[in-house]
């Protein structure tokens, strides 16, 4: 769906992008992260010809972003940013429809699409004839993300969306995003600073050093033993091992028979709480049940230290 | 005075406007125990006429280069021009009106044209350095969203960055105005047919009388300028924001 081919950036004498290749699959939730300055944004930016390469191409549905003209590229690419930037002279319902508004729509349409978003990003309907300078943070980074999805594209670059907003506002827009993800099928490419929140919503994940692509896989793989130290300095915050199990299922790792009396947990939490509750219970076994409550067998401490990818 | 600028310069224009009237500033003078004829009221407004006419033509002309000026510089083709700009409008408003005439005349000949070029030079930057200031004020984070939403340079500049700068670009008009309105007195020396005019001949003729009536409607006439677009702005205001909401569902 996008493609990166040996594309290098330079800023006047800065080079932020040098070499990188990269290929995202339609469909994929391709995450890109780190170090600040490591070239994160710029990589996003080429995707909607917000910057341009120094060297080598970049492909948005197989063609040559170069050959396309900027403006109906960035119309069929949603696109929501850490500063929001929404416009401050508009209401909220103005804002929404920023891109259908340019694509011609409607008035019935577009008013129906700019319902349907405010509804879907649990926005107060009351909010739509307000100006942006009245919205909370949280608030407007919503407004942020209803306007990127407002013509439907199937593409969604997002710089840091949830950057502004405090951890639990934060939880509820990162699972909004994975429902949307799943029930959409859209590619999303996300840069983010959190690790936890990388991990946790990538298909696949970037790495991002000094503008070169140092690491790129699912999350399991790059987060399987032995991790270079710079990929768990970036990604672990002193945790890798825990975040790992975070991304694994009970079920997963479940094998023979507890021993009786062993506490239960669903197969479907992660092995990061079976060893919670393994070190609260002070058990090396746990009973691991079903949704409907049937038992699948056991997990133990040490099926989770050998447990791989 | 809230939701009616302009009310209270209109107003004391038009007192000014009234004092500098023959009948009223006859009397008064009388009244104070002075000598002197008052200038004739036809000639007065004759004078007024012509004197607005110059000065809102010269703003006009100023309001014009300076905003292309200023927009020309804040596009992204245009940023090289910046300091030679800036230069420019500079240096046309630190050389005085008086002396612009003065160095004019000798090429332009006497009356309009060397006052018209003098106004229009002293207006200049005050647009000039509005509009740079104004389409500066406008958030990165909002232009480029504009950019990423996929609007056109143009539609950047006529949806966003217009809208959001066009309250401190019209301050910026209206102090263009009311400087020419309040300056072009000066065209007087050069010969054009000004407010300045009775000044002039009130100082040749020692009639204080003349030189009074001369300075009261020339601030009547600016005030009144100021009043006017002051109201004119309020009212673009209410206006939009009133669009704006019926847009809103
Ligand atoms: N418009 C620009 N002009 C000059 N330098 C830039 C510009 N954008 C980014 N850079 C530089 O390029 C490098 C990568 O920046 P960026 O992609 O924003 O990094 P990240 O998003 O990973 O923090 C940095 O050194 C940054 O200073
Ligand atoms: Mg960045």
């Amino acid at each position: 769906m996008i493609a990166f081919e040996g594309v290098s950036v330079v800023f006047g004498g800065v080079r932020a992008l040098e070499g990188v290749t990269l290929s995202v699959g339609r469909g994929a939730l391709c995450v890109l992260v780190g170090p600040s300055g490591s070239g994160k944004s710029t990589l996003l930016r080429l995707v909607n010809r917000l910057v341009t390469p120094s060297a080598g191409v970049v492909r948005v549905r197989g063609e040559d972003v170069a050959a396309l003209d900027p403006a109906r590229l960035r119309r069929s690419i949603g696109y929501a940013i850490q500063s929001v930037g929404l416009f401050p002279h508009r209401t909220v319902a103005q804002n929404i429809a920023t891109v259908p508004r340019l694509l011609g729509w409607p008035r019935a349409r577009i008013a129906a699409r700019v319902e349907e978003l405010m509804a879907l990003l649990r926005l107060d309907p009351a909010l739509a004839g307000r100006l942006p300078a009245a919205l909370s943070g949280g608030q407007a980074q919503r407004v942020g993300l209803a306007r990127a999805l407002a013509a439907d594209p199937d593409i969604l670059l997002m710089d840091e969306p949830f950057g502004a907003v405090d951890p639990i506002i934060r939880r509820g827009l990162r699972a909004e995003l994975q429902r949307i993800h799943r029930e959409t099928g859209k590619t999303i490419l996300l840069v983010t600073h959190d690790p936890g929140e990388a991990l946790e919503l990538a298909t696949h994940l970037v790495v991002l050093r000094e503008g070169r692509l140092v690491a790129e896989g699912a999350p399991l793989a790059l987060t399987e033993p032995p991790v270079h130290p710079f990929l768990r300095a970036l990604l672990g915050d002193g945790e890798l091992g825990l975040r790992r199990l975070d991304l694994l299922p009970v079920g997963t790792a479940a094998a023979g028979a507890p021993p009786p009396g062993a506490p239960s947990i669903a197969a479907s939490a992660s092995l990061r709480a079976a060893l919670s509750l393994m070190v609260e219970t002070r058990s090396a076994a746990l009973a691991v049940l079903s949704e409907e409550g049937a038992p699948l067998g056991a997990v133990t401490l040490q099926a989770i230290l050998e447990r791989r990818a | 005075m809230r939701g009616r600028p302009g009310l209270a310069p209109l107003a004391l224009g038009a007192l000014l406007a009234l004092a500098a009237q023959e009948p009223v500033a006859g009397r008064v003078w009388a009244g104070l125990g002075r000598e002197g004829e008052a200038f004739p009221s036809p000639r007065l407004l004759d004078l007024a006429a012509a004197h607005a006419a110059l000065a809102v033509l010269s703003a006009l002309a100023a309001a014009a280069i300076g905003l292309g000026l200023g927009l020309l510089v804040t596009r992204r083709a245009g940023r090289g021009l910046r300091p030679a700009a800036d230069a420019l409008a500079a240096g046309a408003q630190a050389v005085p009106p008086v002396v612009v005439v003065a160095l004019a005349f000798p090429v332009l000949g006497f009356g309009l044209a060397p006052t018209a070029l003098a106004l229009l030079l002293y207006c200049v930057m005050p647009v000039l350095r509005g509009t740079v200031a104004a389409i500066e004020s406008v958030p990165p984070a909002t232009r480029e969203a504009a950019e990423a939403m996929g609007f056109t340079p143009l539609q950047v500049l006529r949806e966003v960055e217009l809208p959001l700068a066009w309250p401190v670009i019209l301050a910026a008009l209206r102090v263009a105005l009311v400087l020419a309105v309040a300056t072009a007195a000066v065209g007087a020396l050069a010969g054009a047919a000004t407010l300045g005019t009775p000044i002039i001949l009130g100082l040749q003729n020692r009639n204080e009388l003349h030189i009074l009536q001369g300075a009261a409607a020339t601030a009547a006439l600016a005030l009144l300028a100021e009043g006017a677009l002051l109201l004119l702005a309020g009212r673009a205001r209410v206006g939009r924001s009133g669009a704006s909401q019926e847009t809103a569902g």
